[in-house]
């Protein structure tokens, strides 16, 4: 697994979650005390930390996993995540249509960056299922964070039901709160 | 062929295809800017020559209308006259009726034109890949960012490991192959060298325990340094071998009272946990008067005076012959 995944896994726990709670958790994993976040991991490592997290946590996985989805736009690299997504759409449904692109976007950012990919399928009316197309483990539960922290980003209301292998989204109302702002160009740069 | 025509264009079709387009009549007039054009070239580009308002960058000596339509196809650079001073790229075509449409784009500027001009996703066509090439310059710079962190995390760890190769675990001062560099590192220049060993030391060992030789040896170390410059190399050669390294040309005698020093200080009961330690020592001194030394006669002489010294009796120091 690539480094930036565990290594984000890592930073969600020791920010949210506090020092103490990762430094168990690394041990019940049996991983290092931290990871670099551009070099690769074996893969089964990832599965590891998140079992040990539920188990410290005493929370089901999937939970931590949407927690982690919508860390990873709220909370980790000073909103740099979140900035980078925002890019994908101009509104809420153009970033759901655009999540079929976030692996060949990850892609772009870091080769060797492999997202689980999903095929985005809109039924009309508001309702659209993403299908999980490869079988990794939680990362429709990610995906229903990210989704969550984003249609609140963009102002948008949704409904969001996660299942293993599939998503199903119901977009109630596109214009519900004020959007965030987002200025393309970044601050101080 | 049969061409079918199409429904007559809309007139807002090219403005929500390409925001960034213009319209010149046959005189070379704008009568028509894109939204997102319109609004960074403000209300009285409408109407204005084309030519007063923009220069044609490339192709060269486009001044007029014949020009731009004879350049028809070919790529444009732009600059804008005053205002904002724009930087476009494009293509014009004919419009069949004299005039001559521009599609444009800000190209690669459009990384510092988004910041200036304060443009957002709604500004771009569905075509233009601007907002991607956006999102690619600021994952490029995270990654890049990373990259430049991990580099000095790399960094700090091998300058600590280069350290510790070269350093004695117990004393902190240079090991075996740490005085191997610094004698290197002396080149052709003058320098004096110290090989001295403890006495009674394994008595210290075998009465208060070897914890007690350990914290003996760093206080010996310590006192070492306190004795000597801090240009000088302290080494633990192993056991109670110590071996300094004092760069420059120093005499017998400047030689002879740094020895004198140590000796003097070594000689002092050391106080330690256990219990008070007594030993001493013997220095073997040579110099070595610049010119590329032959290490090992320099190594063997400085041992020969330490035996010499030893067998004068205790706390004694000799340079060698």
């Amino acid at each position: 697994m690539h480094g930036l995944v565990n290594h984000a896994l890592e930073r969600f726990l020791r920010e949210s979650r506090g020092e103490a709670l990762w430094q168990g958790v690394a041990r019940a994993a049996g991983v290092g005390e931290g990871f670099e976040p551009l070099l690769p991991y074996p893969p089964e490592q990832t599965g590891r930390i998140i079992a040990a997290a539920a188990a410290a946590l005493h929370r089901p996985a999937e939970m931590i996993l949407e927690d982690l989805g919508i860390w990873l736009v709220v909370g980790c690299a000073d909103g740099r995540l979140r900035r980078l997504l925002r890019f994908c759409g101009a509104d809420f449904a153009g970033f759901v249509a655009s999540v079929e692109e976030l692996p060949a976007r990850a892609r772009l950012a870091l080769p060797g960056l492999d997202l689980p990919a999903c095929r985005v399928i809109d039924r009309g009316g508001g309702v659209v299922l993403l299908r999980m197309r490869e079988p990794f483990a939680g990362a429709s539960h990610v995906l229903a964070g990210i989704l969550r922290a984003m249609a609140d980003d963009y102002g948008a209301l949704v409904l969001i039901e996660a299942e293993p292998r599939h998503l199903m989204l119901h977009l109630l109302d596109a214009a519900h709160g004020e959007a965030r702002r987002f200025d393309l160009a970044e601050a101080g740069v | 062929m049969t061409v079918v025509a199409g429904p007559p264009l809309g007139g807002d079709l090219l403005d929500r295809l390409m925001p960034l387009h213009l319209r010149l009549d046959a005189a070379g007039t704008i009568r028509h800017a894109g939204p997102t054009l319109a609004r960074l070239l403000g209300p009285a580009a409408r109407g204005q020559n084309f030519f007063r308002r923009f220069r044609v960058l490339r192709p060269g000596g486009i001044a007029a209308m014949p020009g731009l339509v004879a350049a028809a196809g070919a790529t444009l650079a732009l600059a804008e006259r005053g205002g904002r001073g724009l930087r476009l790229r494009g293509q014009a075509h004919g419009d069949g009726a004299g005039g001559m449409v521009l599609g444009l784009s800000f190209g690669l500027g459009v990384v510092e034109a988004v910041g200036r001009h304060g443009l957002t996703q709604a500004d771009f066509g569905p075509n233009d890949l601007a907002v991607e090439l956006l999102f690619l310059v600021e994952a490029n710079r995270a990654v890049t960012e990373e990259f430049r962190n991990l580099s000095q995390r790399l960094e700090a760890a091998r300058l600590s490991a280069a350290t510790a190769a070269l350093t004695d675990v117990l004393t902190g001062l240079a090991n075996r192959r740490g005085m191997d560099l610094a004698l290197e590192a002396m080149g052709s220049a003058a320098f004096g060298l110290m090989q001295l060993d403890l006495d009674r030391f394994k008595q210290v060992n075998d009465s208060l325990g070897h914890a007690a030789g350990d914290a003996l040896l760093r206080e010996v170390a310590r006192a070492l340094r306190a004795e000597t410059r801090a240009g000088d190399t302290v080494a633990r050669m192993g056991g109670d071998e110590f071996l300094i390294l004092l760069p420059g040309a120093r005499g017998a005698a400047e030689l002879g009272r740094t020895a004198a020093r140590i000796i003097d200080r070594l000689s002092q009961p050391i106080r330690l946990e256990v219990g008070e330690a007594r030993i001493g020592t013997s220095i073997g001194m040579v110099l070595h008067p610049g010119g590329r030394p032959a290490l090992a006669d320099l190594l063997a002489a400085a041992d020969a005076a330490l035996y010499a010294a030893k067998a004068q009796g205790r706390g004694r120091a000799v340079m060698a012959a």
